[in-house]
């Protein structure tokens, strides 16, 4: 049965997809006809801007402003804002914490989610791959100080409980023989330049040291490798990636508890077409834009605040009065409300849900509201939410939802 | 005592008298008195034992750290009753506590079958269920059985599953001072109008959530003229314990407190990292001890901290140590009996290069129970022997 494609099936859509949108880009995609609508917004992104920084190594919380605000003005100004939206997915899942990787700068993090738009679409196992070289990867979780000596486990454990498999699919044992298999995988500054004396626009590179590393032969799940790239080969090739992973982009993009039977078919076709494959498959489902399925998704603080500023025609993602201190207060702001670009509270990425709605955070969102005083007039809020009729619906449940 | 709170306290004497938990009503258990308070502090990342409470006379644990081990001349001796072991420097703000016979010491706390993830660990020290199949909270079927929304408070962000139950979650306040709801008036008034009106689905747990927010406003906001009789340090963590003193102070009624303390992971560059965190830890907790004592609420209040696992013994080669299992738990306070709850550690007889547990959790956490007159076997599931902690 064809799925029927209307106004508010495209506005919600949109919102799913791209977690911006105004009135008249939804009534273009309905002109358009779900397929094409669909193919239009899953297209390949658009390049964001190149970031350099004035600021030192040891300035890491401006660095952290400036690349805040040129992704997400990025996002509210591209013609592809899907493919913002996705890299968030894989921001909040194969995760770094800003402020836990203090050698890494700025510009490690920006490229690293350059990484994430770039590779973000296309098979998982070239985005893991690239993951697994990613200077901030190695910094975050140890693998960048990893000997032969005694190897350290971090990356190993978390690649397996939280990127590819989940628990229950390899042993302690498994852990430990992989955790010598990335030994030597670490990082230098591009040029061989040192950090004390390096500018901050300088960013690491991935480095392989042979002398770090163990090259004895490790039985890993069942098999004999040597290298980390073997250790990948077995987790790429292995079905629960693909449900593991893919379970999370259906919660992430459908409802936070996807029906099993979506999940099994859903792992085949991310395995066989990537995240853009799983993606377009969901899109042209008719359960993606059933009842139960529609305003089921709690919108994350960065999600909340593109939807929007776009909303009210804002391309600088400021809260507030715009002054040389607006970046500072924006960035504490989406930390109260729970979210901090680049830095997810822990290795899991963030809970999100109805934690987002706990007391505190919830409060300072609503609180954002009093910021756009004044801009109320011109705000479209066709996509922001459903069944909004005037500024006021801001403070309506569904104001909340994606 | 009015006589509401008489007859729901006579109930639970009762009760408890009869030593049936059957007879535990609903009402009775709703009644817990609000004059004991616990406070669970949330070590997150897995805080290394051996560090914390150092084997500073056993040689082989320097061996076993050639680099990152706590340097002999630098561990606080604990005394006789110590045994053989000695605290980090930074602990040094909690050696009153401890020579006042306030401060107990819980090495290798843990479970059977140890897991080493951090999240599958938390999980299991929040459910209190090592088996995993329990989703909910221990503080939230606790939580569940109470009829006030402010039984339990969590200081941050959002409440973590230990205070997830069926029926409610704590409320999350990260701070009394940020707590205020600033919308144009207009904007509020529809706010309260949409409280009104039930929906479903999705939706309706939004609106629930605004009606807890609601509720939170109204209670939080009386407190903000509540000051902390003593300086706290200047961090998150110091910040969320003052706040808890004066939520205590301000009588919110909360019998349980609940907040984290992250960034114990060290798998690299472990000595300063963990000595930060300690410090942080220690200070804090004396300042909150100090408040409690100047309102005269010492006694009546238990400090519980704890940590998913402790780490390996043998440091890696980045100066850091991985994941283990049991770990060290504190337990403080004016009422609590102090002392090592548990010998030395067996740095030969080890699991898989960690510890072996001693003691497990959900001893300690009936102790913790029983102090706010909660019954332990109801909330864990079982029988568990309260550890003597007071």
């Amino acid at each position: 049965m064809p799925v029927r494609f209307g106004y508010r099936e495209a506005a919600h859509l949109l919102r799913r997809a791209a977690a911006r949108g105004r009135k008249e880009e939804a009534q273009k995609l309905v002109e358009m006809g779900l397929e094409a609508a669909v193919d239009s917004l899953l297209r390949d992104p658009a390049p964001a801007p190149a970031y350099t920084t004035a600021f030192t190594r040891s300035e890491r919380g401006p660095q952290l402003q400036e690349i805040t605000r040129l992704w997400l003005s990025h996002w509210l100004t591209t013609p592809t804002p899907a493919a913002e939206r996705l890299a968030l997915f894989w921001q909040g899942h194969l995760t770094s914490e800003y402020r836990e990787t203090r050698a890494a700068q700025g510009i490690d993090f920006y490229n690293q989610l350059g990484t994430f738009r770039a590779l973000g679409y296309g098979p998982y196992g070239q985005l893991l791959r690239a993951v697994a070289k990613d200077p901030v990867m190695l910094l975050y979780l140890n693998n960048a100080e990893s000997r032969k000596e005694h190897p350290n486990e971090n990356w190993a454990r978390e690649l397996m409980e939280l990127y590819t498999t989940g628990p229950g699919h390899y042993s302690e044992q498994d852990i430990q023989e992989a955790a010598r298999a990335f030994t030597g995988w670490t990082v230098r500054l591009k040029g061989n330049q040192r950090p004390r004396e390096a500018p901050a626009s300088v960013p690491y590179e991935f480095v392989f040291r042979a002398q770090w590393h163990d090259p004895g032969p490790k039985t890993f799940m069942g098999r004999t490798v040597q290298s980390g790239d073997e250790v990948l080969d077995v987790l790429i090739a292995h079905p629960e990636t693909y449900r593991f992973v893919g379970r999370k982009l259906l919660a992430f993009y459908l409802t936070p508890e996807p029906p099993q039977a979506l999940v099994e078919e859903g792992a085949k076709v991310f395995r066989d077409g990537g995240a853009r494959g799983l993606l377009r498959w969901l899109f042209t489902r008719e359960e993606f834009y059933a009842p139960q399925h529609r305003n089921a998704i709690v919108k994350s603080p960065v999600e909340y605040v593109v939807g929007l500023l776009y909303a009210a025609r804002q391309t600088d993602p400021v809260l507030g009065k715009n002054d040389e201190k607006a970046m500072g207060r924006t960035l504490t702001t989406f930390a109260a409300m729970g979210q901090v670009p680049f830095d997810p509270p822990n290795v899991k990425g963030w809970d999100g849900g109805m934690s987002w709605l706990a007391e505190s955070p919830f409060l300072a969102r609503l609180n954002l509201i009093g910021a756009l005083a004044g801009k109320e007039k011109g705000i479209d809020l066709e996509v922001f939410m459903d069944g909004a009729s005037g500024p006021l619906s801001l403070v309506k449940p569904e104001a909340q939802l994606l | 005592m009015d006589r509401r709170d008489f007859i729901k306290k006579s109930l639970l004497t009762l009760a408890l008298g009869q030593g049936a938990p059957s007879l535990l009503s609903r009402s009775a258990l709703a009644a817990q008195s609000k004059d004991k308070i616990l406070v669970v502090v949330n070590l997150f990342g897995g805080n290394d034992q051996l560090n914390t409470l150092v084997p500073y006379r056993n040689e082989l644990y320097y061996r076993k750290r050639p680099n990152i081990a706590v340097k002999r001349e630098e561990v606080l001796d604990l005394g006789a009753r110590g045994e053989r072991l000695g605290l980090h420097p930074q602990l040094r703000p909690l050696m009153s506590l401890w020579d006042g016979g306030e401060l107990a010491l819980l090495p290798q706390v843990g479970y059977p079958n140890p897991n080493r993830s951090h999240f599958i660990a938390t999980s299991i020290w929040h459910t209190a269920d090592p088996t995993r199949k329990e989703e909910h909270g221990w503080l939230g079927r606790w939580g569940d059985l109470q009829d006030d929304p402010f039984c339990d408070t969590f200081l941050g962000g959002a409440s973590p599953q230990a205070l997830q139950g069926d029926k409610r979650t704590a409320p999350a306040i990260s701070s009394i001072e940020t707590f205020s709801i600033r919308l144009p008036k207009a904007y509020e008034e529809e706010f309260d109008r949409e409280l009104k009106q039930a929906r479903s689905g999705t939706v309706e747990e939004v609106r629930r959530a605004m009606l807890s927010l609601r509720g939170a406003l109204d209670k939080i906001g009386k407190l903000r003229e509540v000051k902390n009789k003593v300086q706290y340090p200047d961090n998150s963590f110091g910040k969320s314990m003052a706040d808890v003193a004066r939520m205590i102070a301000g009588g919110l009624g909360s019998s349980v407190y609940y907040t984290t303390l992250g960034g114990w992971d060290t798998h690299a560059g472990q000595p300063p990292r963990q000595a930060e965190l300690l410090g942080y830890l220690a200070q804090t907790l004396a300042a909150f001890r100090q408040d409690m004592r100047a309102i005269g609420r010492d006694k009546d209040v238990l400090v519980m901290v704890f940590s998913e696992f402790g780490r390996r013994v043998e440091e890696n080669a980045s100066f850091g140590t991985d994941h283990g299992k049991g770990g060290l738990m504190l337990v403080l306070g004016g009422g609590v009996k102090g002392g090592l709850y548990g010998g030395e550690p067996d740095l030969e007889d080890l699991d898989d290069g960690d510890l072996k547990y001693r003691t497990d959790f959900r001893n300690v956490y009936a102790s913790a129970l029983s102090w706010i007159q909660a019954d332990a076997r109801t909330v864990l599931m079982g029988d568990f022997k309260p550890l003597p902690l007071f």
